[in-house]
């Protein structure tokens, strides 16, 4: 220790300073840190964030996102069983309950909510029943009339029935219409539906419309199908569906593979799911080149008209759109 | 150990800059040593490891607007502003002496710390410190004016 440690005020500020020290330190005193205001807290800056905190934080990012996304989904599905549907246009009604009916008179539309997942319009002179509502499971009856539906959920959580006819949205838009006489016409403007009667169903894809009878239904065919195409495919139903004639089936069935382009791959296809025998003929070698795949593989082709699911698979791939991919048609939600 | 190595920390800034300047670039100072922590290999230098961070920080792009004048850094404005003025001069004069002269003063007359906590904090020796001190003191009143006051030891 220094000498004159215990005499020296500048060394230590416990003694008694002198006058000209004491001075200096009242003078100063206010720019100590203790009387800073702006020193009372902690530092804090905006530190630029580690490079391997990046990862994490994207992680954390697509987890809030996935979570949100989640939430609005189960919040959009969610309806409580039984609950009304409101009615989003003037009309004597203001909601449709499961049992009742929505009846539109002449020149008078409705449109209604379906549940959280899309809404339904109602056509003049339509009646349409509500059968039942609740989360994943909402179900309407069209008694006559015409319903545009455009629903963005996932597969089955929406359907109309039109006599023996079900359809069942698989995440779309379609238009179904019904007679009086119980005959009808579907047209899928987006998406997929999956059509019931009987034992009988189909896929439909968007951009097609079938026509059907009380008893009955026809192939799909698509909306800008040319009218030899029509006409084609429409006696090769009616064939189909009144003779066991197969040399009149295969007759048909050429005039169908003359008319049809490219394009219509997906008639031919449900051509050739409705009757696999017809595989023997001009359709599948149509359906080939449609698909651009080889017509010339005789074990695919005698698998087919067995009817054989596997070799059905490998040609069903080969279509552009797939109908499990409902969210890809994301716009339908809005 | 924001509270006990502040006034070091403080102390060196307002040794180089304007109180306002040297109150931010305290708060730079202190964010700079928590982010490279790491880098400290042995705790018992923190103060000379954060005093030389300290050294090393320039003053602000924005200075000039941040302090146009000296008598707005001082925080108690119920006092004479003479005093304020008085001050102010006094900090001028002992920012503008030698850096060793200059920062052992700050410590000592602003903060309050003793030439033992000057020493342990810095790093420097006890007797470097208080020969900093004495001739920061004895340079310090000769520009003020007072080296005549008084030969004795303050």
């Amino acid at each position: 220790m220094h000498r004159s440690d215990e005499q020296d005020p500048l060394w230590d500020p416990k003694l008694p300073a002198n006058a000209e020290l004491h001075r200096l330190q009242v003078l100063l005193a206010p720019y100590a840190a203790s009387r800073r205001p702006a020193l009372r807290s902690l530092p804090v800056r905006p530190g630029r964030l580690r490079w391997w905190l990046w990862p994490m934080r994207g992680l954390a990012v697509a987890a809030a996102l996935m979570l949100t996304l989640w939430s609005l989904h189960a919040y959009r599905v969610y309806w409580p069983e039984g609950e009304a549907w409101p009615l989003l246009s003037a009309h004597a009604q203001h909601s449709l309950a499961p049992g009742e009916r929505l009846q539109t008179g002449s020149g008078e539309t409705a449109q209604v909510q379906v549940a959280r997942i899309g809404q339904m319009h109602i056509a003049a002179n339509s009646v349409v029943r509500l059968i039942q509502s609740r989360s994943g499971q909402h179900r309407v009856e069209l008694e006559s009339g015409r319903v545009h539906a455009r629903v963005w959920a996932p597969p089955g959580h929406f359907g109309i029935s039109s006599g023996a006819l079900r359809v069942v949205d698989l995440g779309c838009e379609f238009t179904l219409e019904r007679g009086a006489d119980g005959s009808g016409s579907l047209a899928v403007q987006s998406g997929w539906v999956q059509q019931y009667l009987g034992g009988q169903k189909q896929l439909v894809p968007a951009g097609h419309a079938l026509k059907f009878t009380a008893d009955s239904v026809d192939a799909p065919l698509r909306f800008d199908a040319t009218p030899a195409m029509r006409s084609a495919v429409s006696e090769l139903n009616q064939a189909l569906r009144t003779s066991g004639d197969a040399d009149l089936h295969e007759r048909l069935a050429s005039a169908v593979a003359v008319a049809a382009r490219d394009e219509d791959q997906y008639t031919l296809m449900n051509l050739l799911l409705r009757a696999p025998a017809l595989a023997g003929g001009a359709l599948y070698p149509r359906l080939a080149q449609a698909l651009k795949v080889p017509d010339d593989d005789t074990e695919h082709r005698a698998a087919w008209q067995r009817a054989d699911a596997a070799a059905i698979e490998i040609w069903w791939k080969r279509l552009p759109s797939q109908p499990k991919r409902w969210w890809t048609h994301w716009r339908d939600a809005f | 150990m924001y509270r006990r190595y502040l006034p070091l920390v403080h102390g060196l800034l307002l040794a180089r800059f304007r109180p306002a300047i040297a109150d931010e670039l305290t708060q730079e100072c202190f964010a700079v040593a928590f982010q490279r922590l790491g880098q400290l290999r042995d705790a018992t230098c923190f103060g000379a490891w954060i005093a030389s961070i300290a050294r090393h920080l320039r003053s602000p792009d924005h200075a000039h607007e941040v302090a146009m004048d000296e008598h707005f850094d001082v925080v108690d404005r119920t006092t004479d502003p003479l005093r304020h003025a008085e001050a102010a001069h006094v900090l001028a004069v002992i920012r503008s002496l030698p850096d060793a002269y200059a920062e052992t003063l700050a410590l000592r007359l602003i903060e309050g710390l003793s030439g033992p906590e000057i020493a342990q904090m810095t790093g420097l020796t006890p007797e470097s410190v208080r020969v900093n001190l004495h001739r920061g003191m004895q340079k310090l009143r000769e520009s003020l004016g007072a080296a005549g006051e008084s030969n004795a030891p303050i």
